[in-house]
C-alpha cells in the first residue's frame, strides 16, 4: 500500500516536472526569437550594414548626371534623361536582383504611397528587371514611367541594392536612400519625407 | 511486487533528470533575459534609433540652397558674404553654443588626431555670442581650420542640438549632411574619410 502511494506521488511529481520543462522550452524558444531580433549582435549587424550603405549615399549626394545620358523607353526608343526630367522628380532605381518577390514588394510600396500615380516618379531599371516591372504595372493597372538604364555613372549604382533619389532638371541628384531589408529609415518614411520635395500628390 | 519496484527505480531516475533539466533551462532563460536587457543592446538600439531619426532630417536638408546674401562673421570680426569666401566645394562643421560641449569637442578631437584621414579644407561654422569662444576651442585642440561665426541657419537639421557636417558648393548648395552622434565616433570618422575622397575626386564633384 505504501509503495503504491509512493509511486503515485512520484508520478504526479514527474508529470509536473515534464509540464514545467515543456513550458520552459516554449519560453526559451520565445527568448531566442526575441534575441534574434533584439540582441546586441543583431543591432551590431544592423549598424555595420548602415556603415556599408551610407558612404555610397554621402558620396553620391550632389552628383550631376551627364546631360548625354540616354534611357530606353517601354517602346525601345532612346531618349535623353534630361528630356524627361522637367521638374524635381523622384527616381526609383531598380538594380538587378533575383528576388521577384522583392521587386514586387518595393513596387507595391511605391504604389501604396502614391495611389494616384503622380507624374513625377520615374522608375529606372535594368533590362532584366524591366520585364517583371512591366507585368506588375499592367497587372495592377498602374502607369509608372519605366525606363531601362543598364548602368549609371553614380557611385551608389555600384552596390547591389535598389535605391531612391531626387533628381532636378539640371540632373543634380540629392536625397539618396538605399533600400535593404533592414535600413535604418524605412522606405515608407522616406517617401513621406520626399513628398514635399517633389510635390507628390 | 517486482513491477512496482521497477516503476519506483524508473521514477527515482527520471525525477532527478527532470530537476537537472529544469535547473539548466532556468539558467538559460535567465542568461537570455539578461542579454536581452543588457546595456549593450540598449546602447546599439539607441544609436540606430538616433541615426534613423536624424537621417530623415538629413534627407530633407540635402540640396538646400542658402540665400546669396547670406553673411558670416570672420575671425577678425568682419561681416562678409558667404559666397565670397567659398570658391570650391568644402566641408562645413556646424556647431552651436547651445549644444553639449562634449558633443562639439568630440569632432575637434578627431580633427586634431586624424589629420591625415580627413579633408584638409574643413570650415568651422559656430553660433557663439563671441567669435573669440570659437578661437578658444580651436586653440585648445590645436585646430587650424578657418572659422566663422554664423547666426541661425534655415536648414531643417539646424534645429537639433547635435553638431553636423555638410558639403557646400560655391553656389551655396548644401548636401551630404551628416549628424555627428557622440556615442558613434566611428561613423563620424567613416563620414570624414568618405567626404575626403569625394572632395579630392574631381570626377565625383
Amino acid at each position: 500500500m505504501k509503495t503504491k502511494f509512493l509511486i503515485l506521488g512520484l508520478s504526479v511529481s514527474l508529470v509536473f516536472c515534464l509540464t514545467l520543462i515543456v513550458a520552459m522550452k516554449k519560453m526559451i524558444d520565445m527568448r531566442i526569437g526575441q534575441l534574434q531580433s533584439n540582441s546586441a549582435s543583431y543591432y551590431q549587424t544592423r549598424l555595420e550594414e548602415i556603415s556599408q550603405i551610407r558612404p555610397y549615399e554621402w558620396i553620391s549626394e550632389g552628383y550631376r548626371l551627364s546631360s548625354d545620358l540616354e534611357v530606353t523607353t517601354d517602346n525601345d526608343r532612346q531618349v535623353l534623361l534630361k528630356d524627361i526630367i522637367k521638374v524635381p522628380t523622384l527616381i526609383y532605381r531598380f538594380t538587378d536582383t533575383n528576388c521577384k518577390g522583392c521587386i514586387e514588394n518595393r513596387f507595391m510600396l511605391l504604389q501604396k504611397e502614391n495611389r494616384d500615380v503622380p507624374e513625377n516618379i520615374v522608375i529606372l531599371c535594368t533590362p532584366s528587371t524591366m520585364r517583371v516591372l512591366r507585368i506588375l504595372n499592367n497587372v495592377h493597372g498602374l502607369k509608372f514611367k519605366l525606363y531601362i538604364l543598364s548602368t549609371m555613372d553614380l557611385p551608389i549604382d555600384q552596390q547591389h541594392n535598389s535605391y531612391f533619389f531626387v533628381i532636378h532638371p539640371d540632373l543634380t541628384s540629392h536625397s539618396f536612400f538605399t533600400i535593404t531589408e533592414e535600413t535604418s529609415l524605412k522606405a515608407a518614411q522616406y517617401l513621406s519625407i520626399v513628398k514635399n520635395k517633389v510635390n507628390m500628390k | 511486487m517486482k513491477t512496482e519496484k521497477y516503476i519506483l527505480y524508473g521514477l527515482y531516475t527520471a525525477l532527478p533528470c527532470c530537476l537537472i533539466a529544469i535547473i539548466t533551462m532556468s539558467m538559460t532563460i535567465r542568461q537570455y533575459t539578461r542579454e536581452l536587457h543588457s546595456d549593450k543592446v540598449f546602447f546599439y538600439k539607441e544609436i540606430i534609433e538616433n541615426i534613423s531619426y536624424l537621417q530623415s532630417y538629413e534627407i530633407i536638408s540635402n540640396g538646400y540652397q542658402l540665400p546669396a546674401d547670406f553673411m558670416v562673421t570672420t575671425e577678425e570680426g568682419q561681416q562678409v558674404f558667404l559666397k565670397d569666401v567659398i570658391d570650391a566645394p568644402v566641408l562645413v562643421y556646424r556647431f552651436t553654443e547651445e549644444q553639449c560641449i562634449d558633443c562639439v569637442e568630440q569632432q575637434f578631437k578627431i580633427f586634431s588626431s586624424e589629420q591625415q584621414n580627413i579633408p584638409q579644407n574643413i570650415i568651422l561654422w559656430g553660433s557663439y555670442s563671441n567669435i573669440r569662444k570659437i578661437k578658444v576651442i580651436k586653440n585648445t585642440f590645436g585646430v587650424d581650420f578657418r572659422s566663422y561665426n554664423v547666426g541661425k541657419i534655415d536648414i531643417p537639421l539646424d534645429k537639433f542640438l547635435n553638431p553636423f557636417f555638410f558639403v557646400i558648393t560655391p553656389d551655396l548648395t548644401c548636401y551630404s549632411f551628416f549628424t555627428a552622434i557622440k556615442e558613434n565616433p566611428a561613423m563620424t570618422m567613416l563620414y570624414l574619410t568618405t567626404i575626403k575622397t569625394k572632395l579630392e575626386d574631381k570626377n565625383i564633384n
